[in-house]
């Protein structure tokens, strides 16, 4: 089963109908005796099968359901949650206000208890009201950085990264309201981290190339991954991933290819499927002769890691290269960051490796369709591993 | 108190044995009975020597009871009594007292019985019982326990039968003591009354009188105060054989519970952590064996909002202790004496030798009953843990619910749900709301915890009773012991 949510924006007065409706439904309930229950449906955006076998598993991919009842203790706490976070945003969307996820859970901090208690409240509530998190008037303080060659307006007000190729923005949190998008790039490079954000835009990497570079700082946020998928779906620019070669830089390669599974409900607008891993993988330390020194062991919580996100079943079935990257990784028990290219030049980055990538995409794009670069480069080392 | 000869060195008991049997006999006689229990101190004896005499108007004895009570191969040396029962004995169509001599210590079949010469009735109708014996025992302690034990067999409350306990001297007529026990007066039995609704009213007047006891730290007039008394019955019945169908294991339990006191003592406060397990075999009150003490083990007390502790003796009962009572705690009050009476049924008499049944899962069943009904007819009573915790959320939860109605800017929706909940829309305020919403919740979740009706339909009572207890046959697959037999067991909080 697919949502019916939209990166369109939603008439408030529609969700204020749901949400009436929900609580008219439970007094209902409550009124004739009936113990009032909540279904929320059940999202999964990958299972661990680990085969090539059909699962199921697809964005936005429907599992089954959850029934909250009043009559259990911890679903009634549950429900408690969520009907005060409820609460919160009819009184956001009546009085046109928005107010992030921190905000709400400072209103009734001791109710709630954590920060996760509100966001999954939150994500419950996009489920049953079939929309997403913006239509209720949620928002994210935004943690998303952009720069390069591009222009766009939100809520009618022009944000122009062209003025300064090397000046870093903000991502737009309301970018439902963003329109009016204009880029003279040739390609999106995302990087996982904010030092190497900076690290290219203090080598003018913009200036010298043309093309947008966006940071989610860590794991991305919801309005940076839709604000990257936005602007794929109006430019259709190749679209670049660089993350440091550890479990967690893979993860979030996976979070803006696939999706996080958290936010399965939402995974089919979030997730970017066009983008590509340019690097850094396991095999670039000795492509690139990275010194012993700039290797970090796999601790056991990395091995745990990284064998879990082996069994993922996406992997297997749409990006078999890149898992056999991540066994790369886990067999050789070493992890190392993009910062270590730099041993050897501080623009090696910018100057040689990241346009020594494309420049390898772009070759195999018009060469073969077969084979990603990386897996060719892994397939001619086994070739000669097994030849020797 | 099984049916075991009597220990030598436990006097009381062999008093409690022979009251049993008297009491068995006035039910059989269905009329007005009286049991007399007369301590007469032997003043010509340089020994402290009591002269005890059980006396009963009902049905005439049978050697066959008596039979119950001689050593078996035990120790029967003794140093406080010979073993020597004197009888007298007669039926209402006798014409004369049959007068014995037992000799309870002697093990061959002919010589333990002495028969005297009979006396002439001289045509009076009359039937009744005399049993006389002299022990070398403390007359205080045999009062004290003969008392202990006349109250619990007022937890009985056979209408018909009374008690009497009177102290004398030798060879004085008029006794320096005397007590009469009767029945629960307090409130009318309905008629007929099963010897569940008998129960129920016997054990009410218990709860009554310890509450009013000064130990209690308070005192209550029996008369002016009624405690809201709750109480849940269970019966189950299990055919001894199946296919002649002539008689069945009747296991009955009653469980009650009332509110406590405004005023609290400390002595109080620790007992509501306690249970009084009251049991009962053959119409007499017993220590509740282990195996049953096993059954009750195996309850689901949580789903009964408790958490049982440990099972401990008190001398006169048996008590279960509950780990989870605090005093702020909603369960304390639903937990405020509780007695569980367990009782099989009218009597056959004298029982028959056999072997010990397995009442293991009739108790635990008929115990569970118990607590169903109880739950059933008492909204918000024995409420289960699961329960307790989702009511403790209702406040939050209501007044979420309130502020989603009131909060909201279309007052059309406001008006469907207000009227919804009962109310009229001018005028309400948001705190009335939450309170309807709160009532509204903690309904609907003690509904909820109440068992699906599929499993408290009643299945057909073997022995007809007019009564409203829960009743389950047993079927045949379960354990299963040849031969009748009769139990009795009570219970107290």
């Amino acid at each position: 089963m697919e949502g019916n949510r939209s990166l369109m924006a939603v008439d408030p007065g529609d969700m204020l109908w749901k949400i009436k409706g929900l609580t008219r439904s439970i007094i209902g309930d409550l009124c004739t005796g009936h113990c009032p229950t909540i279904s929320v449906d059940r999202f999964r955006n990958y299972c661990k099968k680990n085969s090539n076998l059909i699962c199921g598993c697809s964005p936005d991919y429907c599992e089954g359901k959850s029934n909250l009842t009043f009559g259990r203790a911890c679903q009634a706490r549950q429900i408690n949650f969520l009907l005060r976070v409820l609460l919160i945003i009819q009184q956001l969307l009546q009085e046109k206000k928005h107010g992030s996820k921190r905000d709400i859970y400072y209103m009734y901090p001791s109710l709630f208890s954590a920060q996760s208690v509100v966001d999954r409240a939150i994500n419950d509530l996009c489920i049953i009201l079939d929309c997403s998190r913006h239509n209720l008037n949620v928002v994210s303080v935004g943690k998303g950085l952009v720069m390069g060659w591009l222009r766009f307006t939100e809520a009618g007000s022009w944000y122009d990264c062209m003025n300064n190729l090397n000046a870093a923005h903000s991502v737009p949190v309301h970018v439902e309201k963003v329109d009016d998008i204009l880029s003279m790039a040739q390609y999106i490079l995302v990087v996982e981290k904010e030092s190497v954000f900076q690290r290219l835009a203090n080598d003018r990497f913009c200036s010298r190339n043309h093309c947008i570079v966006i940071t989610g700082r860590g794991y991305p946020d919801v309005p940076t991954r839709r604000f990257l998928r936005l602007l794929f779906e109006t430019l259709h620019l190749p679209t670049f991933c660089l993350v440091d070669c550890d479990p967690f830089g893979f993860d979030i390669l996976t979070t803006y290819r696939f999706g996080s599974q958290q936010m399965a409900q939402e995974a089919k607008l979030l997730c970017n499927p066009e983008i590509r891993w340019l690097g850094a993988f396991p095999s670039d330390f000795e492509k690139y002769r990275l010194p012993e020194e700039s290797l970090l062991p796999l601790t056991e919580n990395d091995e745990r890691k990284i064998k879990a996100m082996l069994g993922r079943c996406y992997l297997q079935r749409e990006v078999p290269g890149w898992r056999s990257e991540l066994e790369l990784m886990l067999q050789r028990r070493v992890k190392f960051e993009i910062e270590a290219l730099s041993v050897q030049s501080i623009s090696f980055l910018c100057q040689e490796y990241i346009p020594s990538k494309i420049d390898e995409v772009r070759e195999w794009d018009s060469s073969s369709h077969s084979q990603s670069p990386f897996t060719t480069y892994l397939l001619s080392q086994q070739a000669a591993s097994t030849h020797t | 108190m099984d049916n075991a000869a009597v220990a030598d060195d436990r006097i009381p008991e062999l008093c409690h044995r022979l009251i049993s049997f008297a009491f068995q006999r006035c039910l059989i006689s269905e009329e007005l009975c009286k049991i007399f229990v007369r301590l007469s101190r032997c003043q010509h004896s340089d020994l402290a020597g009591v002269r005890v005499s059980v006396s009963d108007t009902a049905v005439a004895s049978t050697l066959e009871e008596f039979q119950l009570l001689r050593f078996k191969g035990e120790d029967t040396s003794s140093e406080k009594w010979d073993g020597i029962l004197s009888v007298m004995t007669t039926g209402n169509s006798d014409e004369e007292f049959h007068i014995y001599d037992l000799n309870l210590k002697d093990s061959t079949p002919t010589s333990w019985l002495t028969r005297l010469p009979s006396v002439a009735k001289d045509g009076v109708k009359f039937s009744g019982t005399e049993v006389c014996f002299t022990v070398l025992e403390n007359l205080d302690l045999l009062v004290i326990e003969s008392k202990q034990f006349f109250q619990k067999m007022l937890i009985l409350n056979m209408p018909n039968i009374t008690f009497e306990l009177a102290i004398q001297e030798e060879n004085s007529h008029e006794p320096i003591y005397k007590e009469i026990f009767l029945p629960n007066m307090w409130q009318p039995i309905p008629f007929p009354a099963t010897n569940v609704e008998k129960l129920k009213h016997g054990l009410a007047l218990y709860v009554m009188e310890k509450r009013s006891q000064p130990m209690n730290n308070y005192a209550v007039d029996l008369s002016a105060s009624r405690p809201n008394f709750k109480f849940g019955i269970g019966s189950i019945c299990k055919p001894e054989n199946y296919r002649r169908k002539t008689s069945a294991i009747i296991m009955e339990a009653v469980v009650v519970m009332n509110d406590p006191p405004e005023v609290e003592g400390p002595r109080l406060r620790e007992s509501n952590c306690l249970t009084k397990v009251f049991y009962f075999k053959d119409f007499s009150p017993m220590p509740l064996p282990t195996r049953c003490q096993a059954a009750l083990r195996s309850i689901n007390w949580k789903s009964y909002g408790l958490t049982l502790e440990n099972i401990v003796d008190q001398g006169d009962c048996t008590a279960l202790k509950w780990g989870n009572l605090s005093l702020d705690s909603k369960s304390k009050s639903s937990l405020w004496h509780r007695y569980i009476f367990l009782d099989n049924g009218k009597p056959i008499f004298p029982p028959k030798k056999r072997k010990d049944p397995c009442y293991k899962k009739l108790l635990k069943e008929a115990a569970k009953l118990a607590l169903d009904d109880l739950k059933e007819k008492h909204a918000g009573s024995l409420l289960s843990e699961n329960a307790v915790k989702v009511c403790s959320h209702a406040p939050d939860l209501a007044r979420t619910l309130a502020g989603l109605i009131m909060s909201s800017n279309d007052i059309t929706f406001q008006g469907e749900c207000l009227s919804l909940l009962g109310f009229d829309y001018d005028g309400i305020v948001s705190k009335s709301v939450e309170e309807r919403i709160e009532h509204k919740l903690i309904s609907v979740m003690e509904l909820h915890d109440r068992k699906p009706k599929s499993q408290k339909a009643a299945a057909p009572f073997l022995f007809k009773d007019n009564n409203d207890a829960c009743c389950h046959v047993l079927s045949l697959e379960e354990d299963y012991v040849e031969g009748s037999d009769r139990t009795s067991v009570i219970t107290e909080l």
